[in-house]
């Protein structure tokens, strides 16, 4: 017997051994208790299971985010290294060839503001790495310190402060969301002039005292400025150049006082000012807004004086264009809908016998091709087809078998949308159709009964446009017997209200006042207006109406424009101000002008209202020097929202001109892309870059009347000639600087490394290049560089980067030989090979690419 | 049903515990990586600001990957210029102060390129630095940062 036969028996033996001995037979054995068995029962296993599953099916989910994260991680970490390298590349370059992006646009795939990127003249590029594709963009702009030692965008127009922002974003899609990545640098030009001169002055009120709080402030370099003390004086350091000063402060008209030189070590002191004060009132008045179709009238039933029983709705049309109603005569764009309560809505067929409906005008539409109301017959533009139902009797009155609570509707047919309705109750019930609420009726529409809209609050004038609108059936209709015969296309009248522009913002293009918003009559109270000629605006976000206004002279006036139309459609905000001579005299025909809007001109006091895209905008003036005596001039950022105003964006536009030149590479063939600055007093004051015809122009802020020095911006080892020239900028002309002729100029040998072959996998990890006009024995490896290496035969060299690719600049007019070494490993065994690429002509300004694989 | 979904969870668990355990490793790799990453190019750049230009020599050692050692004086505090050599050996990289053997400053190294953009102008130098390091079943993590611009200064 095996030992584990004898412990089965031994077990097998307590399990089931019985009570030994003989026992009465007389007393039964006693019922063995139910054994309880070692283990888990059923439930217990299954309660377990559940808490397990709870458990791993957490844990499968958890491990969800756990995936994720890792994704998110790895897509940062790259996003991460393709904007580093674009970093360094972009320090890689000299200072001037570092280009300030000139042509901002915004993403609306972000915030406002959030993502504003380089259009031109960098670009943006997609680059795949890993299966995602990441979008590179650049913001590069020149930046200035202020007084807080914070960093204040510049435009790009403006004289060169030394010191330019770069910003790479990498932007991708992740999960349905876009993600970006921000990775910032300064570069500081080397031959950066210091804030070595200083302005100072005082401000007074013209016939007062001190002014304390007036902003003084270089109109060529706007971060430059002071505040006044308390007793009105002011001093701020500035890099030697020539300024205009402008002075501003709320409730006094703007000063500015004519350009002057400053130069290194210099103070220049008495910079004075004398504000005036303006007075100012208040203007009120009420803003409607004009912008659909209204039902004016509707009749259910007149018997007319040949028995007829005629019925018809009239529309009224208060905006400022013509709508057409129909293309044809069966062929309806807008279209009459009636529905009582528990019935279906009817599309009532029409015959067009009038296609359009102009501006201030009715339309009719009847059951019969004349209504005939007391003398008037009038003719339907429109008139029920005889195959509607319950032809002719559509709209029904009390006098019907079943009338009930009802509506009319005008819409657009081909979408079923509604334009305009009105309702009408009957014994309290409310009908399908109306605004706000319906008209109040105890047996509804009733025999000979007109429901009449209003021609303004609470009234009914006769030859006014029947127009009054608050969305309110009950409270824009009067309940009439039949008085008012109905009007047809032939009819015009001009509206005094409309729908209250409640919300709409209103402001004038004073100094002074500030916007307002209107109230839920539509009216406005604007304070604070100055005295004197202005424009009053009001714009509800998606309308907009302006009135030219004068204010009044006396201090404290009051006055109304009455009624303000806002019918003009906007998807706009807007920016007002004044652009003024040095002299402060206002300059009429100065076009201004935002990316993303309509320019806008100066008035004769030079006012401007400029619709500005919603957003963080910036207004120019004098855009593109279309007024050639004065300088451009670019704002600082503003924040404007839909329909909203950003008010005093002033400029100060001083006399100036352009320059303008060629950069060529043997005094003939055009080289692009060369930076020419042009200096005065060794201030940079404006920069262009040489096109695809060699052709550069310098303007802008900065280029005001005087001599300048005009210099190509080039790297090591180019030379220009003449190196520079000097040039006299007269008002309004365009100065030819030179035609450069740069020798040594570079060209580039770009490329990618790839395993397998040139369509393969793309090699991560570092290819060395180099280029050279050397040929290096074969299969060896570079040389070993040496100061006496360095002072013979130029090499260029770099390593590819994360992404497989390599630009190598190089001198242009040369044959080069491009070598690649490769380096794989087995353990810590390197095993390195050569590729060469031969006989490469690179021409100046030429971008020569050569790919390898291993 | 009990069964069943004992089957699901023991097919499940292995897989769920080997990609947090590769997770932990990817991980661990990167954190690594970056640390010798960014010591090594602290290291490197500081003593190349410091350099003499003219001493500069890239080559590499025997059977070691093209320009992956660069050795120049520099100066130091004491005012006596200092030999200093950066260079790879297999998967390290090491550091040599004064003609003496160096010290290995990173593991795990993949590539390490010294390069003038031009050979003409010897105040710009271009370092480019690749470290790899295996995570699991033979799958790695790379990292590369490349220095576009060390400013010899002297």
């Amino acid at each position: 017997m095996s030992a584990l036969e004898s412990l089965s028996r031994m077990l097998s033996g307590i399990a089931g051994r019985r009570p030994e001995g003989n026992l009465p037979a007389a007393l039964p054995a006693a019922p063995a208790p139910a054994r309880r068995r070692p283990g888990v029962t059923l439930t217990e296993l299954m309660v377990a299971m559940v808490i397990m599953s709870v458990g791993i099916l957490g844990m499968v989910g958890a491990f969800k985010f756990f995936n994720v994260g890792i994704q998110s991680a790895k897509t940062r970490s790259l996003a991460n290294n393709i904007a580093q390298e674009r970093i360094e590349f972009l320090k890689n370059k000299s200072y001037y060839r570092v280009l300030v992006t000139t042509q901002p646009v915004s993403d609306p795939n972000f915030a406002v503001g959030e993502m504003v990127y380089d259009l031109a003249p960098n670009g943006q590029e997609s680059v795949n790495v890993g299966g995602i594709t990441f979008i590179r963009r650049v913001l590069i702009r020149k930046v200035n310190e202020d007084s807080d030692k914070k960093l204040v965008p510049l435009s790009w127009d403006e004289p060169d402060s030394g010191l330019k922002e770069i910003k790479v974003y990498v932007v991708w899609k992740e999960r349905g969301e876009w993600r970006k990545l921000e990775v910032r640098n300064l570069r500081e030009n080397p031959n950066r002039v210091n804030l070595s001169a200083s302005i100072s002055g005082n401000v007074s009120e013209s016939g007062g005292g001190a002014l304390e709080g007036v902003v003084v402030r270089a109109q060529e370099n706007p971060s430059k400025y002071a505040e006044t003390d308390p007793l009105g004086n002011y001093s701020f350091t500035i890099e030697p150049g020539t300024y205009t000063l402008m002075a501003t402060m709320d409730g006094f008209f703007t000063g500015t006082r004519p350009s002057f030189g400053v130069v290194s070590a210099q103070t220049v002191p008495s910079q004075n000012f004398t504000l005036t004060r303006m007075h100012h009132g208040t203007i009120t008045g009420t803003a409607w807004v004009n912008d659909h179709l209204l039902v004016s009238q509707v009749v259910g039933s007149s018997v007319n004086s040949e028995g007829f029983s005629q019925e018809w709705v009239e529309v009224y049309n208060p905006t400022t264009w013509t709508w057409t109603m129909a293309t044809g005569l069966n062929s309806g764009v807008v279209g009459l809908a009636y529905e009582m309560r528990n019935r279906a809505m009817e599309v009532i067929p029409l015959n067009y016998s009038t296609l359009t409906v102009d501006p201030q005008h009715y339309y009719l539409f009847a059951n019969t091709g004349t209504v005939r109301a007391g003398n008037f017959n009038r003719q339907a533009d429109a008139v029920y087809s005889n195959s509607a139902a319950d032809y002719p009797n559509i709209i029904k009155t009390n006098t019907d078998p079943g009338n009930d609570a009802a509506g009319v509707a005008i819409g657009w047919l081909a979408t079923l949308t509604g334009i305009d309705e009105v309702g009408w109750e009957t014994g309290g019930q409310n009908p399908p159709l109306y605004k706000g609420t319906p008209i109040e009726q105890d047996i509804g529409l009733e025999l000979n009964e007109q429901f009449v809209r209003k021609t303004s609050p609470g009234t009914l004038m006769p030859g006014v446009g029947r127009a009054y609108n608050t969305n309110n059936n009950d409270n824009d209709y009067f309940v009439l017997s039949l008085t008012y015969p109905p009007k047809n296309s032939a009819n015009h009248e001009n509206a005094v209200s409309g729908t209250p522009a409640y919300g709409a913002v209103v402001f004038a293009d004073d100094n002074l006042s500030s916007p307002v918003t209107a109230n839920s009559a539509g009216s406005f109270s604007l304070t604070n207006v100055s005295t004197g000629s202005w424009t009053v605006y009001a714009s509800s976000g998606l309308n907009f109406s302006s009135v030219a206004y004068y204010g009044g002279t006396a201090n404290g006036f009051s006055s109304s424009t009455g009624n303000l139309f806002l019918t003009s459609s906007t998807v706009y905000g807007y920016a007002t101000g004044r652009v003024t001579d040095v002299n402060g005299a206002g300059l009429p025909n100065i076009k201004v002008f935002s990316a993303g809007s309509p320019q806008a001109t100066t008035n004769a006091s030079g006012r401007y209202t400029l619709p500005v895209q919603a957003g963080l905008v910036t207004v120019i003036a004098n855009y593109r020097n279309q007024s050639p005596s004065y300088v451009e001039i670019t704002s600082l950022d503003l924040t404007v929202g839909l329909g909203e105003v950003a008010k005093d964006v002033d400029f100060s536009l001083y006399y100036g001109g352009k320059i303008r030149g060629k950069v060529t590479t043997n005094g003939t063939d055009p080289l692009p892309n060369i930076p020419v600055v042009g200096l005065k007093n060794g201030i940079e004051q404006g920069s262009g870059i040489s096109g695809t015809d060699g052709y550069f122009t310098i303007s802008g802020s900065g280029v005001s009347t005087g001599t300048y020095v005009v210099m190509p911006q080039l790297e090591a080892g180019e030379s220009a000639s003449p190196s520079s020239t000097a040039v006299e900028v007269v008002a309004g002309q365009v100065a030819f600087s030179s035609t450069f002729t740069v020798s040594g100029a570079f060209g580039s040998v770009s490329g990618s490394v790839h395993t397998g072959s040139l369509a393969g996998p793309v090699i991560t990890t570092g290819v060395l290049i180099y280029v050279t006009t050397a040929v290096l024995p074969p299969n060896s490896g570079p040389p070993t560089i040496t100061a006496a290496l360095r002072a013979g035969i130029v090499y260029y060299a770099a390593s590819t980067n994360a992404l497989g690719n390599f630009s190598i600049p190089v001198k242009g007019g040369y044959s080069y030989n491009v070598y690649a070494w490769y380096t794989s490993w087995r353990g810590s065994t390197p095993t390195t090979t050569r590729k060469d690429s031969t006989g490469l002509s690179v021409a100046a300004a030429e971008a020569k690419t050569v790919n390898f694989f291993w | 049903m009990v069964v069943g979904v004992m089957g699901v969870i023991m097919m499940a668990a292995p897989q769920t515990f080997t990609k947090v355990y590769r997770f932990v490793q990817l991980l661990t790799a990167r954190v690594e990586i970056q640390k010798n990453a960014r010591g090594a190019l602290a290291n490197i750049n500081r003593d190349l600001r410091q350099a003499q230009g003219d001493t500069i020599v890239i080559d590499s050692l025997p059977n070691q990957p093209p320009h992956s050692r660069i050795t120049f004086f520099k100066y130091s505090s004491a005012g006596v210029p200092v030999l200093m050599s950066y260079y790879q050996q297999g998967n390290q990289l090491f550091q040599a102060r004064g003609g003496v053997s160096g010290k290995m400053i990173a593991n795990n190294l993949r590539y390490i390129a010294f390069t003038y953009p031009r050979t003409d102008d010897d105040t710009i130098l271009s370092i480019s630095i690749t470290f790899e390091k295996s995570t699991y079943e033979g799958g790695t993590k790379a990292l590369q940062m490349a220095v576009e611009k060390v400013r010899i200064m002297n």
